[in-house]
């Protein structure tokens, strides 16, 4: 019972919500960028599950879609902050000397970048002509990018202390290699932090991914996201449009899920 | 005043109805000046005409007799007025900011000033002025005994001061550009104390209208800076209210960063109302700054201010909901004097990169440009960006400076057949749900750059994106935080497509001429050309130029009438719709008499008063 609330519950979850956003195609009536100008804000019907919103485009169909794009920016910029984390941190702590401060030392400067004004900075000197993938793929390779210190520092101190136990240290003896040590011996001991570095990391990727397309320097109109469907909610006097609150109730079970799986509330890290 | 630009307002309209001051007591219904008490009319109208026409004289007695200002019952109070933003300094040679003006406005007067109400000129420190013979300029008699707020006297030492400063371009006042006539800085003379001659060079078609925002500076607290060249770092935040002084209906009292901005009444101000009570009647003005609308609604909402200008009309329509429990007053006033507007990269081929470049040959098609304006949906823009509260354009003349509309010119109506027409008639390919294509097979397509702080415009960017759809052209936007947006079209001229606003600083076209000249730095589409880029540029260059040298206003509004003939025709600016001017008064605020220009409420502070309902009101 335990487990089936733990795992069980957020994997079934997670796997119901990347099916819904995988085959949205078929889950939705109309595609989410068409304006009903004639039904705006209108409430929910058989002809629009969740309704419309200021311009009356389907909010079901921009819910799904919508999590494309969010959930997708959050899980590839996860996995590059990890990716670049794991590479590093096993390096470095493999290396007792210049190389482990060098990827510390790298680690708390990106730490202190103000990465908001960096993808501000990034996006005006890219070309306009951007298509919304290019957009969520920079997005996400910013976010991703700036973010490896954080899974990076503690990578690289599970990996130290590793490589300090004494049957690595005896593989060292006998001959093993680098590449064998990372493999056999450190791999092993990192994933289940990698792992929940990244689920401890998407929920709040994917809510970057919303904050910035909430403020207008995400993916832009007319394109689905979460952050697009939130933003109008930002002035008060939107409260006849209370279907565009929908994402909010599955980020807010994205985050929970993601806390329970990472076993961050059991204090296994 | 030049055009602004418009990219973090959004605001008001009233689709173009007659707005006239109304007296307490009148209220404002199905777009008239009614009184409150006409329902008993309507019902007498059927029973007695004797008695109808009697009342109607009454009516008509009460609304010529006390429709202007109205005298204060009571003096007194301090007025809460909710501000957007912080000033930044309190040196109206410097002031750039609306925060600034806002404040700067109220402790400062000019000689002569343009009414926001009626949007004509009236005697302000000058008492009455005469024009030159040859109408080269105008000789101006100032008021007398009239003192600056430190009690000091003014005269026309006061006025010489005030114009060598501005002129001086080592000062690099922002007021400077309004004050050379022809590219010549104007004349001033003193000719007594009281008198003072202003040499335009030759005739100048906005003629005194020069004067106003043009605020007169004491003298003997600003003349030893000046000479030492420290007058750039004078009166900025941190400055002692005693070192300052002016001739406006307020002066500082305090100011402390984060907590707001208290103004005083000043003892000497030289105005008077109608029964000839000094004026103001406030005694205090306190600014509160709140950073943002959503903010400042919600506490206005809870009874924080008295006064809220230029609201959304997502925030006019929150705040129409808890109008009559809360005791607000809300205005709507129509059309102001912004325009949003879209536009092409016009800039010279060398000049822009080969990307754009090669998308020119659409862009410098009118019929390109015209069929655009043709597909576009300006009504559903109105409707679901703006609530209703905003009117669509034809050109970039709005119904908000009412005095300057060629009424010649049809309003907009949507026609995508004639749209495609018109392509076709270009040269492109067109085709029922098929992309459409230029002579050379090339899919049309573009970027639309748009300000990713205004959320009013992302929004119109995705219903043109739709509207375009239905010729066949595809277009992406691109949000863009607004500096870069700026800069882009300014400076890099790195853009394809824009959605932008600008607006009128005054009711005149002079006020535009920053704009409409192709030498202007703020011609959008292709700005500071050395010489016109086509021959109807040519045309609204000689046409700008003359009604800029031109006396009388029939002579300057035909040549006016013929720019927009020729922007309507050649489309160098798809003009889309101007927002309408919403402002909001907490009930009992007297003398509520909101304009559509600039300080839209508090543009007659000097007359405003707190009523006994204003306390109860919150």
């Amino acid at each position: 019972m335990r487990w089936r609330l733990r795992t069980g519950l957020p994997v079934a979850y997670l796997v119901v919500l990347a099916f819904s956003m995988v085959l949205a195609p078929v889950l939705t009536m109309h595609s989410p960028e068409i304006q009903y100008r004639v039904a705006p804000c209108a409430a929910p019907s058989g002809r629009f599950l969740l309704g419309t919103d200021e311009l009356g485009r389907d909010v079901w169909s921009r819910l799904l879609y919508g999590g494309r794009v969010s959930l997708g920016a959050g899980l590839l910029a996860a996995s590059l902050s990890v990716c670049i984390g794991l590479l590093a941190g096993a390096s470095a702590g493999l290396s007792r000397g210049l190389l482990r401060r060098l990827v510390l030392a790298l680690a708390e400067l990106f730490l202190s970048v103000p990465w908001l004004y960096l993808l501000l900075a990034i996006r005006a000197f890219l070309p306009l002509t951007l298509s919304p993938a290019q957009v969520l793929l920079l997005l996400s390779t910013v976010i991703g990018a700036a973010g490896w210190a954080r899974p990076g520092r503690l990578i690289t101190q599970k990996a130290a202390e590793v490589r300090e136990r004494e049957y690595v240290e005896v593989a060292e003896n006998l001959g093993a290699g680098r590449w064998h040590l990372i493999r056999r011996h450190l791999l092993p001991e990192l994933l289940p932090l990698a792992l929940t570095q990244f689920l401890l990391l998407l929920p709040g990727y994917v809510l970057a991914e919303v904050t910035l397309t909430f403020f207008g320097l995400g993916v832009g109109e007319p394109a689905a996201s979460w952050g697009n469907l939130l933003a109008p909610l930002r002035h008060p006097a939107v409260v006849g449009c209370l279907q565009l609150a929908s994402p909010l109730p599955l980020l807010a079970a994205l985050v929970l899920a993601c806390e329970l799986l990472s076993g961050h509330g059991r204090g296994d890290y | 005043m030049p055009g602004l630009w418009l990219e973090s307002i959004d605001v008001v309209i009233d689709s173009g109805r007659e707005f006239r001051r109304l007296p307490a007591g009148c209220a404002k219904r199905d777009g008239r000046a009614r009184p409150a008490w006409s329902p008993v009319l309507d019902v007498v109208w059927g029973r007695a005409l004797p008695l109808v026409a009697g009342a109607l004289a009454l009516v008509l007695l009460r609304y010529l007799g006390g429709c202007g200002a109205h005298t204060a019952n009571g003096r007194g109070g301090r007025l809460v007025y909710m501000q957007r933003g912080e000033p930044r300094t309190f040196n109206p040679m410097y002031a750039l900011d609306d925060a600034s003006h806002e404040v700067i406005w109220r402790m400062h007067a000019d000689l002569i000033h343009i009414n926001r109400e009626t949007q004509k000129t009236e005697p302000a420190l000058a008492e009455s002025w005469s024009a030159l013979p040859g109408g080269t300029g105008f000789r101006l008699n100032l008021r007398r005994n009239v003192r600056f707020s430190d009690g000091q006297p003014f005269d026309a030492d006061d006025v010489l001061f005030t114009f060598q400063a501005h002129l001086d371009a080592s000062v690099n006042s922002a007021q400077r550009e309004l004050l050379l006539v022809q590219s010549r800085p104007i004349q001033v003379r003193k000719i007594d104390r009281y008198t003072v001659e202003f040499d335009l060079g030759g005739p100048y078609g906005p003629a005194e209208r020069i004067f106003d925002s043009i605020a007169i500076l004491p003298r003997h607290l600003l003349e030893h800076s000046y000479k030492s060249g420290q007058l750039p770092g004078q009166w900025g935040l941190a400055t002692a209210p005693p070192a300052m002084a002016g001739l406006g209906p307020f002066r500082l009292k305090n100011y402390r960063s984060g907590e707001g901005l208290v103004l005083e009444r000043n003892p000497y101000y030289w105005k008077q109302d109608s029964k000839g009570a000094t004026l103001p009647y406030l005694n205090e003005i306190l600014f509160r700054q709140v950073g943002n609308e959503e903010g400042q609604v919600l506490r206005f909402l809870g009874g924080e201010g008295d006064l809220l200008n230029r609201v959304s009309a997502k925030s006019f329509a929150l705040l129409e909901n808890d109008a009559k429990a809360r005791h607000l007053d809300l205005r709507d006033l129509g059309a102001g004097p912004e325009y949003v507007f879209l536009f092409f990269n016009l800039n010279p081929a060398n000049s822009v990169p080969a990307s754009v470049a090669g998308k020119q040959v659409w862009f410098r098609d009118a019929r390109f440009r015209r069929a655009v304006s043709l597909a576009i949906d300006r009504e559903a823009m109105v409707r679901l960006v703006y609530g209703g509260r905003a009117t669509p354009l034809a050109t970039h003349v709005t119904p908000g400076i009412r005095m300057w509309t060629n009424s010649k010119i049809p309003p907009p109506v949507r026609s995508v057949a004639d749209a495609r027409k018109l392509l076709a008639e270009a040269g492109f390919r067109v085709a029922d749900n098929q992309p459409l294509r230029d002579r050379d097979g090339r899919a049309v397509e573009f970027t639309i750059l748009v300000s990713s702080s205004n959320q009013q415009r992302a929004q119109m960017a995705a219903m043109l994106q739709q509207d375009l759809k239905e010729l066949g052209i595809n277009s992406q936007v691109a949000p863009l935080e607004r500096q870069t947006v700026q800069d882009r079209v300014l400076r890099s001229k790195n853009y394809e497509v824009c959605l932008f606003g600008l607006a009128f600083g005054d009711a005149d076209p002079g006020s535009e001429m920053n704009v409409w000249p192709s030498s202007g730095p703020t011609h959008v589409w292709a700005p500071s050309q050395q010489q016109p880029g086509s021959d109807w540029e040519a045309e609204i260059d000689r046409l700008m130029r003359q009604q800029m040298a031109t006396e009388g206003y029939g002579a300057r509004k035909r040549l006016y009438d013929q720019v927009q003939e020729i922007e309507a025709r050649e489309t160098p600016i798809v003009s889309l719709l101007s927002p309408n001017v919403l402002v909001v008064a907490r009930r009992g605020v007297g003398n509520f008499r909101p304009a559509v220009l600039d300080h839209y409420t508090l543009w007659n502070a000097e007359e405003l008063f707190l009523g006994p309902e204003a306390g109860a009101a919150k």
